[in-house]
């Protein structure tokens, strides 16, 4: 075994990869292959663990380095290609014996032909994006000199505060457990056809559970919370806690949910997951790729009405650029730059969005990653909404997975409200029930918004044939 | 042992005894997940081969864990991350009000461990893979010409594990592949819907399981073609296996995790010794159960796999752990500490979590249903340890009328319930057994492993279906 091939950087720095791409233009030269794509990623991690009693369990800190390999082969009217990827620190022999396999592969993997991208095409032209869009500098800061500790320290005393000042002598509400998330990662692509390309990205993600106990009766209930976002110091965590607080509170009032047909109201992570699921997989989007369309699967044509809407119109846009969103991106994995992209407009479907493969095979331009998810707000206020003498309203599920081919869903609810007359008494249970394309058939949507990874979108939605199965 | 591993766990070994020197519980593992994945499509075809490749350490402080996961397997990059945390611990051992010590097994073992196939995948050339994955794609698209496109698939998925701590030095290989195979069927009213199914087993065996699930597997794009939806309401249910499964798994797995007892995160706390179904009723947990996708022979503490008895004989009995939340709650040991990679944090999970079988015959459960529903598929599940509640997503089934599966098809429903009405609602479980499923386990949304689906027949007499 030789050395390893690939020195160590400081943060955040471009991996040296010239061993291998000094082998893989051997390769090509030899004609084993035509074109090859190295793309990295390396992920920095500082994560803290905190217990109830507030007793920290675990500090992990981690430095992910890995490499993916794809190399082509061009045939007659076919393209044979095989991927690989590595951990850094593979060694010469590794390397050689996953690249010969690789070549090998190509000639048994052939594909319909299509054209890889290349420097000259515009839709790798570098996109207008500033790199404070992309990442928090103050988050690379705290990683870099070991401050998250810190950190986490003074926005879990934030919580805390707000917890003891939410006291009262019905209900009180404790921290179960707190995971404080953070990372920073450096992709890097460079292609055989001149493309290469770098971003940053930071993000953290907060994952806790509070638990609501009745001071009368013992009983308790809980609330999780999971939350994702770009920067630690610019997000409003005490609004966000305090929020969340309340609906802890509410878990412990909640009544079991009984049938209820009519019109409900979707807000908070509800409203989002309706839209970007966890993971993130909508079956309006995802009938919205081009792999869905060149695999038969989505019936979506260029400039045909998808929903027969009753009231708003849907509309829905792609926008990678977002500052300070933890899905802003400037490229895909194939160099392919990020460009805002209106998928629905009016609910008539407008583009696909895909990478170059399937983007060829329709013969449209490749529309790059998707980025933030835009949905239009609708033409009423959130008081417009909410003037029916009876609704439910649903604040979170325990999942909401829809079928993303055939748009069915049947989604636990955490946490709603029934509103009576202006009465709002929470309840937890049933199934939130239907179809997501002919729901959004359907529906209002506030003109209010909200800004969450990934999604922005009405802070409420309105459904006014909705389903919920009771226990 | 593989001998590229050789100078990795010279270093860690020697790590080891530095931190026992220094005073300090440390463990490593070193965790390469290989994984290749070739999937045909109607047109095209995809192959992808990846190796996730690292070391994480950790040293205990007397209160809590400092660890450090990273790729490189460079001894000075190991050295300087055992420094980092090495000097942590050391720096905060004075300021530890309460610290205390955790429960490590002591028991000194250095042993080997290889899951067996008679056929192992990478004895298999790429040219057979794909001849027998074309045969099965072909059999499907000239089944029917409403199926629009498909997805025949072989993922190979090999683990190469070694655990270090100052007793124990484990290495295990496990080899597994799963065949996956959905067809996509356009329907009378013009939409597509999926049926899916995963194989499972150690090596190529996985090629010889389809050919018996392919009649099968046609019935069920038949019956999706036909399928409606269910009205909501209180049913009387027949789960099949990996129904049985999920709910094994959603509700006593999840619920009978350590680590979320420990946070008084689970119900099941306050049901332990308490029966809470009929004696016919008992969930295991069990590594160690081969060609399955929960496969493993020790844990990422060292644990040798073993079966938990999480009921026994109806009665709640004890839960699956990790070494914190062992240590706190002054459990017995399981073999359930396990993580996503190298970079990720340990927590308690499940491995192979099931019914084990009864006594009955399968049409003995489905004759005693006068109307209800056979439910055979599922997407997936969610916990709810807290609450206790049950929440199957995506369930396809079949209607029973007086004791007998009718030509009426139900899809797209959830199966909700409170757990201790459902379990005392089992009324029989069936000799019949099979465990299947190339499942993956979060931790809510998070924190992915592998898991299987599956177990007996079930004869449940009220859950609630919508």
């Amino acid at each position: 075994m030789k050395s390893k091939l690939v020195e160590r950087k400081p943060f955040l720095e471009t991996p040296d990869i010239s061993f291998f791409e000094e082998r893989l233009n051997e390769a090509k030269k030899k004609g084993e292959i035509d074109e090859w794509k190295i793309y990295s990623r390396q992920i920095r991690k500082d994560n803290i663990y905190i217990q109830k009693g507030d007793v920290v369990e675990s500090n992990l800190k981690s430095n992910r380095e890995d490499i993916e390999f794809c190399v082509y082969k061009k045939y007659e009217n076919k393209l044979g290609e095989a991927s690989f990827t590595v951990s850094i620190g593979i060694s010469e022999d590794e390397f050689s014996k996953e690249l010969n396999e690789a070549i090998f592969i190509c000639s048994q993997n052939l594909n319909r032909r299509y054209e890889l991208p290349k420097r000259t095409d515009k839709s790798t032209e570098d996109s207008h994006i500033s790199y404070d869009s992309l990442y928090s500098k103050t988050n690379m800061e705290s990683l870099e000199n070991e401050e998250i500790s810190l950190v986490v320290a003074q926005k879990y005393k934030i919580l805390k505060d707000l917890l003891e000042k939410s006291d009262d002598d019905e209900v009180e509400v404790m921290v179960n457990s707190f995971e404080f998330m953070t990372n920073a990662s450096l992709e890097y692509v460079k292609t055989s056809q001149q493309i290469e390309k770098s971003q940053i990205r930071t993000r953290i993600y907060l994952d806790f559970v509070l638990t609501a106990r009745d001071k009368k009766t013992g009983r308790e209930s809980e609330h999780v919370v999971y939350e994702d976002v770009n920067s630690l110091h610019d997000f409003d965590y005490e609004r966000f806690f305090g929020e969340m607080i309340v609906y802890a509170k509410d878990t412990i009032k909640a009544q079991n949910m009984k049938n209820f047909r009519g019109k409900i109201l979707l807000s908070s992570h509800a409203a989002k997951d309706f839209f970007i699921p966890e993971p993130p997989s909508n079956p309006i989007i995802v009938h919205g790729s081009a792999r869905l369309k060149f695999e038969n699967i989505s019936g979506f044509e260029i400039g045909k009405e998808i929903l027969k809407a009753k009231k708003d119109k849907f509309s829905i846009t792609s926008d990678p650029f977002l500052k300070g969103n933890a899905r802003t991106v400037a490229f895909d994995e194939d160099g392919i730059s990020a460009k805002k992209n209106t998928i629905i407009e009016n609910n008539v479907f407008r583009n696909f969005f895909g990478n170059k493969q399937y983007s060829d095979y329709l013969g449209i331009e490749p529309s790059g990653p998707l980025g933030v998810v835009i949905i239009d707000g609708g033409g009423k206020s959130i008081q417009e909404l909410e003037t029916e003498e009876e609704y439910a309203e649903i604040i979170s599920f325990s999942w909401f997975n829809p079928d993303n081919v055939s748009g069915n869903f049947s989604a636990e609810i955490r946490l709603g409200y029934i509103i009576k007359n202006g009465k709002k008494t929470p309840f937890k249970g049933g199934l939130f029930t239907g179809n997501v394309f002919k729901m959004l058939e359907d529906v209002e949507f506030s003109r209010e918004k909200m800004n969450k990874p990934g999604f922005v979108g009405p802070e409420k939605i309105k459904f006014y044939e909705g389903k919920i199965i009771g226990a | 042992m593989d001998t590229k591993i050789g100078p990795t766990m010279e270093i860690l070994s020697k790590l080891a005894e530095n931190a026992a020197e220094s005073g300090f519980y440390f463990d490593a593992n070193y965790l390469d997940a290989q994984e290749s994945r070739l999937i045909l499509f109607k047109e095209n075809s995809n192959y992808e081969k990846s190796s996730d490749k690292g070391v994480k350490m950790r040293i205990w402080d007397g209160e809590k864990f400092l660890e450090y996961g990273l790729s490189s397997l460079e001894e000075n990059n190991l050295r300087k991350a055992y420094e980092n945390i090495l000097e942590k611990a050391k720096k905060n051992q004075n300021s530890i009000s309460e610290p205390f010590e955790l429960d490590v097994d002591k028991i000194e073992m250095n042993r080997e461990f290889k899951s067996m196939s008679l056929r192992p995948l990478n004895t298999v050339s790429i040219e057979e893979k794909n001849e027998l994955l074309s045969r099965i794609k072909e059999k499907i698209l000239a089944y029917s010409e409403d199926i629009v496109n498909v997805r025949v698939g072989l993922i190979e998925e090999r683990e190469e594990h070694l655990f270090i701590n100052n007793y124990k030095r484990l290495f295990q290989e496990i080899d597994l592949g799963i065949l996956i195979i959905v067809a996509f069927v356009r329907c009378d009213d013009g939409s597509t819907k999926m049926v899916y199914k995963s194989l499972v087993d150690n090596g190529a065996e996985v090629f010889e399981k389809a050919h018996s699930k392919m009649d099968e597997f046609f019935e069920e794009i038949e019956a999706m073609k036909k399928a409606k939806i269910l009205e909501g309401g209180k049913y009387k249910v027949v789960l099949a296996p990996g129904l049985s499964g999920l709910l094994a798994h959603e509700s006593f797995g999840h619920g009978m995790e350590a680590d979320t007892l420990l946070k008084d995160r689970a119900l099941a706390s306050e049901w332990m010794g308490k029966k809470i179904g009929g004696e016919f009723v008992n969930i295991v947990d069990y590594p160690n159960l081969k060609g399955k996708h929960g496969e493993f022979f020790f844990d990422f503490e060292g644990n040798l796999a073993q079966k938990t008895y999480l009921v026994k004989e109806g009665v709640i009995n004890e839960p699956i752990s990790d070494i914190y939340s062992k240590t706190r709650l002054k459990l017995k040991n399981s073999a359930n500490a396990r993580f996503e990679s190298y970079d990720h944090k340990h927590y308690t999970r499940m491995s192979n979590t099931y019914f084990e079988p009864g006594d009955k015959e399968v049409e003995e459960l489905i004759a005693q249903v006068d109307d209800g529903i056979f439910i055979r598929e599922s997407h997936g599940g969610m916990e709810d340890p807290k609450g206790w509640g049950v929440q199957l997503q995506g369930c396809f089934g079949q209607r029973i009328k007086d004791g007998k599966l009718v030509d009426e098809y139900y899809e797209g429903f959830s199966f909700n319930g409170f757990l201790p009405d459902i379990i005392k609602n089992i009324k029989g479980v069936s000799k019949a057994f099979e465990i299947e499923g190339g499942g993956m386990c979060g931790k809510g949304h998070k924190e992915y492993v592998r898991v299987s689906e599956g177990g007996p027949y079930m004869l449940i007499n009220e859950v609630i279906l919508g």
